[in-house]
């Protein structure tokens, strides 16, 4: 008998090329980008009030429309007179917490939707997509409008309207995804060795979708962000007068002309914001095809 | 033949159940959570008005009976009367739907112009250079929410240079910037959706076919990679109209344009359900359209779809 | 044929192609020189990551984008190509070099008819316009064997088979009659029934250009090379005249890749076909599994009698869509049979589930073909063999890990390796972890479906051995599904032969494959491709492609493929009856078509 082959040959050659195309050290640069500033942005909207000491709701009319640098305001106030920088960063603390709770209920509910749905064919299947094209051929963001006016402002009446509507994004998805993972010959292995169906979903399917999860999560938590600015800028979205981002461009509007820095400060902190997940996600993603081509390499033989 | 009147079956009838639930939705949502009587009646009025207002509205019905008459005036297409301007709410919509079809239409038609040319040039070769800045740009762009783009533009078109109206609706001059706003909701992503579809498909299989039979990088480029590409490109276009909508109902807001969007803000806040209503249902109506359309053209276009159904 | 008379298309001299890497560059060719003439096929034989196909793409200057190409000479027909740009290079491409791909159903363009994108070549290297160009097209799919040219110059690539398609690509490679063809693995993807049909075609139609074939299979190579180069880690191992290499290999590589090649030898490796004297262990009847197709039921398996007995190996053949794999997963209660009955040690088991299914998979597994795929990329190996012990409850945690180590130790794979992901193993040691896996559960029967097919040959030999010797130890019984006759002579018991969900013929191996009674399995034992075939063996090339189980033909299901085919066949369905060749088939005119083997006394397994 001969030796069982060692561990470098076949196919090998062919790895490391892939492998080559990146810069080593595992991250790709546009994904440490966008780490870095979510970190910032997480660390100032949690420290940086502590460090302040300004309250972001008490009002001097004395010192109203200051701009940034002037009558003892780092980046100005408001037409109350009113501290933008803590504004700012109270309404960036509301705007990620409103994001990241409604995100996390929209994936919740696609996840476990999106597989009962991949692992159930018949009337379960057919039922679930139906829900997912049909909430997703409604127009989101009227309906939201329309629920939150009713329904009215608040935390938590924003996080589950935009959780509920949005919640088709991920179950698409991970159907999908569980489907191409369940026709995979390593689950086919699994069952044929009788391992249980919900083993097989929590054992391999699940982590199966994780990175494909991990992209979605970090750009869902982007359209949130902005979802959750447009229901404030609109009115419907925080509740009046609260220090939120939407809030206070709503408000910059009648002072474009007085005070744009109103305006142009709150947007720069979303705009941060949104392109940090973005990053994440587009950085996510690039990892994830590159884990992908490593995982499919040298299929054959030839 | 045959396959085709399935098709149009099953989407009418996808329709029909879309509007159901819709409607129910709002039904109840409407009238659960708020009493119109009291609306209508005003702050001022007294207990005996309010009951009489609400015996003449039929509120004071069961709501079984109320939602069942809701769903029969639905089917006469009377979807009630505006408490604000008396008229019926769906002449409310006629008279208004117009300005925001156009102002879409502008916009779907900016967002193509732009994004299809960018983004096949952007995913043509490699990034080096000048699509290196653009690209990261477009990535900018596409985390910057559309109203903060409104605003932007305002601020630089109206206020500082004062080139632009920034309201109103009529001359060409009141079109560009609400335009423009509404295509900065899709042009971002539709952008990058191209390029990453026109790379991709430089990277096929048959395209190392075609190169291997003497076709130039442009023939390659011109008759394989980027019609492939935009066939993945119509799809989205499809899907992302219902998001352009909903982008259409700030850029109205915003530039006061005369459209459903301003009328379904303007209803909310002075809680005019029934044009509420008759809004979104037509918005519906609107998004499901434009869906089966890029569905059916997206069928037409790719020859596997085409022939797969006959 | 006389190659110094021709003349030479192609002359390479220390041919080297690299691509930059973490830890400096990779040489994928490293310093190979060869010459071509017209008229003459050269054979590069290797196996995967020989740099084969990136030598092939060098001639064409297609070597994608990091990767570097040198060399000190490079000459395509007298001139030097070195000094081409892009421009010059394609109005070479496709004018005097055509190239055939592997995979046919990716390489063409799938929204554009076969038709145009075949004369667009003729439009941009002759200057022809599409009307002339169509009809030439149509002539060339016409000569390459495409039935109806007319309509499939129409045809999308998705309409087409990928047997078709290759012919098609191969139409296209030579349309503007090159003087040198590329061929990179042009039959790997294609059954070997079909392989035969599209090596008899390229031996046919590259009378006077040079054709370079690129293979893994020297089998392949045998057929239809003047000379060969076997190549390994980018450097030639051996070169020569095909026949001389192939009688006397100098090089201890191509010694072993010989060795690994199919032929059907004497010496079998299970001698004395052992004969059952227990009633057999799993006994199936008249087995059906059918799947809707849209309002229809597709029959994948119509009809099947099978019988394992204790310890012996039964092999299915048939080409793919035959319902070999059908069949297999039926068995394993993954497709649920329709009809039938199968009894498993006598139990019914014919519609077993729940806890009773979990039973039967104690004692009857499966190993499945593509060893990349059969293994969750995310789980290590300690965990990928613990899963059936887990599933079943069996053992403490204590007595599993013991457990996993004595089947790494039966596999022979080095217990160290356990906390691994797949990704750090080889094609050959993954199919040894699957094969572990589906033994720990100690099962009585082990249905192994193209075990090897997925793997380089020269790792093929060891895996087979292993099984073999994994059979001896524990008596075990297997059920081997293969395509390669070659291999199932070589070990199996017992053939059965499938087409189109039924059984055709079904007997010993000795029996069926040295005097097959069926034209189908005659057939399929004349397709291998034996090393031992010099060109000269008699082959039985079969016409058109298996029909659609969705409208099998009336009467035999083989009638329009078969070489021997009367009145009587079209209309009546021949039973399964014992033939004087000592095996059951199912033909009204057994025996009547013959096989020429090419029976080797050599290789010493």
């Amino acid at each position: 008998m001969n030796a069982p082959e060692t561990l470098t040959i076949d196919a090998e050659p062919r790895r490391r090329l892939v492998a080559s195309r990146w810069s080593p050290g595992g991250w790709p640069m546009g994904l440490r980008l966008g780490a870095a500033l979510a970190l910032l942005l997480l660390g100032a909207s949690l420290l940086l009030p502590l460090l302040l000491g300004v309250d972001p709701m008490v009002t001097d009319l004395g010192r109203r429309l200051a701009a940034p640098g002037q009558q003892g305001f780092i980046l100005g106030s408001d037409q109350l007179g009113r501290d933008i920088l803590a504004r700012i960063l109270a309404g960036l603390n509301w705007s990620l917490a409103v994001a990241a709770v409604s995100t996390a209920l929209a994936a919740l509910i696609g996840v476990v939707l999106g597989l009962l749905a991949a692992d159930r064919p018949g009337l379960l299947r057919t039922v679930i997509n139906q829900l997912v094209d049909m909430v997703l051929s409604f127009p989101g963001l009227v309906i939201a409008i329309v629920v939150i006016a009713v329904l009215g402002h608040g935390f938590w009446p924003l996080v589950l309207t935009l959780g509920v509507l949005s919640w088709p994004v991920f179950a698409r998805v991970v159907y999908a995804e569980a489907r191409s993972v369940l026709a995979e010959d390593y689950v086919l292995a699994a069952r044929l060795l009788g391992t249980s169906r919900l083993r097989v979903l929590l054992g391999h399917v699940l982590p199966g979708l994780t990175p494909s999860l991990m992209v979605m999560l970090a750009f869902h938590f982007a359209d949130m962000m902005i979802a959750e600015s447009a229901l404030s800028f609109l009115g419907v979205g925080a509740p009046l007068g609260t220090a939120s981002l939407g809030n206070m461009l709503s408000e910059s509007r009648q002072y474009l002309f007085v005070a744009p820095y109103m305006m142009l400060l709150p947007a720069a902190a979303i705009v941060l914001a949104v392109v940090a997940a973005n990053l994440i996600g587009d950085g996510l993603a690039a990892a994830g095809r590159r884990g992908r081509t490593y995982a499919h390499d040298g299929s054959d033989k030839a | 033949m045959k396959a085709l009147v399935s098709t149009v079956g099953r989407r009418l009838a996808s329709l029909v159940l879309l509007l159901v639930v819709l409607t129910t939705l709002l039904f109840f949502l409407l009238r659960v959570t708020a009493d119109q009587a009291l609306v209508l009646a005003g702050p001022e009025a007294s207990a005996e008005q309010v009951a009489a207002i609400r015996a003449q509205y039929g509120l004071d019905r069961p709501l079984l009976t109320q939602y069942v008459s809701y769903l029969g005036d639905l089917l006469r297409l009377d979807f009630g009367t505006s408490i604000i301007s008396g008229q019926p709410a769906i002449a409310e919509v006629r008279a208004r739907i117009w300005a925001t079809v156009a102002l879409a239409i502008a916009g779907m038609m900016t967002t193509i112009a732009i994004s299809i040319p960018l983004g096949a040039w952007l995913g043509a070769r490699p990034h080096t250079g000048g699509r290196r800045t653009l690209a990261a740009f477009v990535f900018l762009l596409q985390g910057t929410p559309g109203f903060v783009v409104a605003l932007l533009l305002v601020q630089l078109f109206a206020v500082q240079l004062k080139w632009l109206p920034f309201m109103g609706y009529g001359s060409f001059a009141t079109w560009i910037l609400p335009t423009l706003t509404l295509a900065s909701f899709l042009a971002p992503k539709l952008t990058r959706v191209v390029a990453a579809n026109v790379n991709s498909a430089l990277a096929e299989d048959h395209i190392r076919t075609a190169r291997a039979n003497g076709a130039a990088f442009t023939e390659i480029y011109w008759r394989h990679a980027l019609p492939n590409a935009l066939l993945g490109a119509t799809a989205l276009i499809g899907t992302q109209f219902a998001f352009l909508l909903s982008g259409s109902v700030i850029t109205e807001m915003i530039f006061g344009w005369p459209g459903i969007g301003t009328l379904l803000i303007r209803s909310i806040q002075s809680a005019d359900f029934a044009v509420v209503q008759a809004v979104t249902i037509a918005i519906a109506i609107m998004v499901f359209v434009v869906n089966a359309l890029t569905d059916a053209s997206f069928r037409l276009l790719d020859p596997r779809l085409r022939r797969a159904g006959s | 044929m006389t190659t110094q008379s021709r003349q030479q298309v192609i002359a390479v001299e220390d041919l080297v192609i690299e691509f930059p890497g973490e830890d400096g560059p990779t040489r994928v060719v490293d310093g190979v020189s060869l010459t071509l003439h017209r008229g003459e096929t050269l054979g590069v034989v290797g196996e995967s990551g020989s740099g084969k196909t990136m030598l092939s793409l060098a001639l064409m200057a297609l070597v994608p984008k990091p990767g570097s190409v040198r060399s000190t000479r490079m000459e395509l027909l007298g001139k030097d190509a070195r000094a081409l740009d892009e421009t010059q290079w394609c109005q070479i491409r496709g004018r005097d070099v055509g190239m055939i791909f592997q995979n046919p159903m990716t390489g063409f363009n799938p929204v554009r008819t076969i038709g145009r994108q075949i004369s667009q070549s003729l439009q941009r290297h002759a200057g022809m316009g599409f009307n002339e160009a169509r009809e030439r097209v149509i002539t060339a799919l016409r000569d390459v064997g495409i039935p109806s040219p007319e309509q499939r110059f129409n045809a999308y690539p998705h309409e087409m088979s990928g047997g078709q398609l290759q012919r098609a690509m191969i139409a296209l490679a030579m349309i503007n009659r090159p003087a040198v063809l590329l061929a990179d693995e042009p039959t790997t993807a294609l059954d070997a029934t079909v392989q035969a049909q599209i090596l008899e075609l390229m031996r046919a139609r590259v009378e006077d250009c040079g054709l370079v074939l690129v293979t893994h299979d020297l089998g392949v190579a045998a057929q239809i090379c003047d000379r060969v180069m076997v190549v390994r880690h980018g450097r030639i191992v051996e070169a020569g005249d095909c026949a001389e290499v192939l009688r006397a290999p100098r090089h201890e590589y191509t010694r072993a890749l010989l060795e690994a090649a199919p032929r059907f030898t004497r010496r079998r490796l299970m001698q004395a076909p052992r004969v059952p004297t227990r009633p057999p262990l799993l006994e199936g009847r008249n087995l059906r599994v059918s799947f809707p197709v849209g309002k229809r039921q597709l029959h994948a398996v119509d009809g099947v009698d099978l019988d394992i007995w204790p310890g012996e190996t039964v092999a299915l053949v048939g080409e793919s869509g035959s319902g070999k794999s059908t069949t297999a997963l039926g068995l394993m209660g993954v497709h649920p049979l329709q009809g039938g009955d199968l009894r498993f040690a006598g139990d019914d088991v014919t519609h077993a589930s729940g806890d009773r299914l979990k039973r039967l998979r104690r004692d009857l597994q499966m190993v499945l073909q593509n060893p990349y795929g059969s293994l969750d990329p995310r789980w290590s190996v300690r965990r990928i063999l613990t899963e059936p012990l887990h599933a079943h409850g069996v053992g403490s945690r204590a007595s599993r890990e013991a457990r996993v180590r004595e089947l790494m130790d039966q596999v022979q794979l080095p217990v160290e390796a356990l906390d691994r992901l797949p990704s750090s193993f080889s094609g050959g040691q993954r199919q040894r972890i699957s094969i572990a896996r589906a033994l720990a559960l100690s099962p009585r029967i082990l249905i192994a479906d193209e075990p090897v097919s997925a793997l380089d040959v020269s790792i093929q030999a060891q895996i087979i051995r292993l099984l073999l010797e994994i059979q001896t130890r524990t008596g075990v019984a297997y059920m081997i599904i293969s395509h390669d006759l070659a291999l199932v002579h070589e070990i199996a018991d017992r053939v059965i032969v499938l087409y189109l969900g039924r059984v055709v013929e079904q007997g010993t191996a000795q029996a069926v494959i040295s005097a097959p009674q069926h034209p189908y399995t005659a057939a399929l034992i004349s397709a291998v491709p034996v090393v031992d075939d010099d060109g000269t063996r008699k082959r039985i090339v079969l016409g058109g492609e298996p029909p659609s189980p969705l409208n099998p033909p009336t009467g035999c299901p083989f009638h329009p493929r078969c070489p021997i085919a009367q009145d009587r066949c079209r209309e009546e369905r021949p039973p399964l009856a014992p033939t004087s060749g000592g095996s059951l088939a199912a033909c009204f005119y057994p025996g009547e078509v013959e096989v020429d083997l090419r029976l080797s006394d050599a290789a010493d397994g």
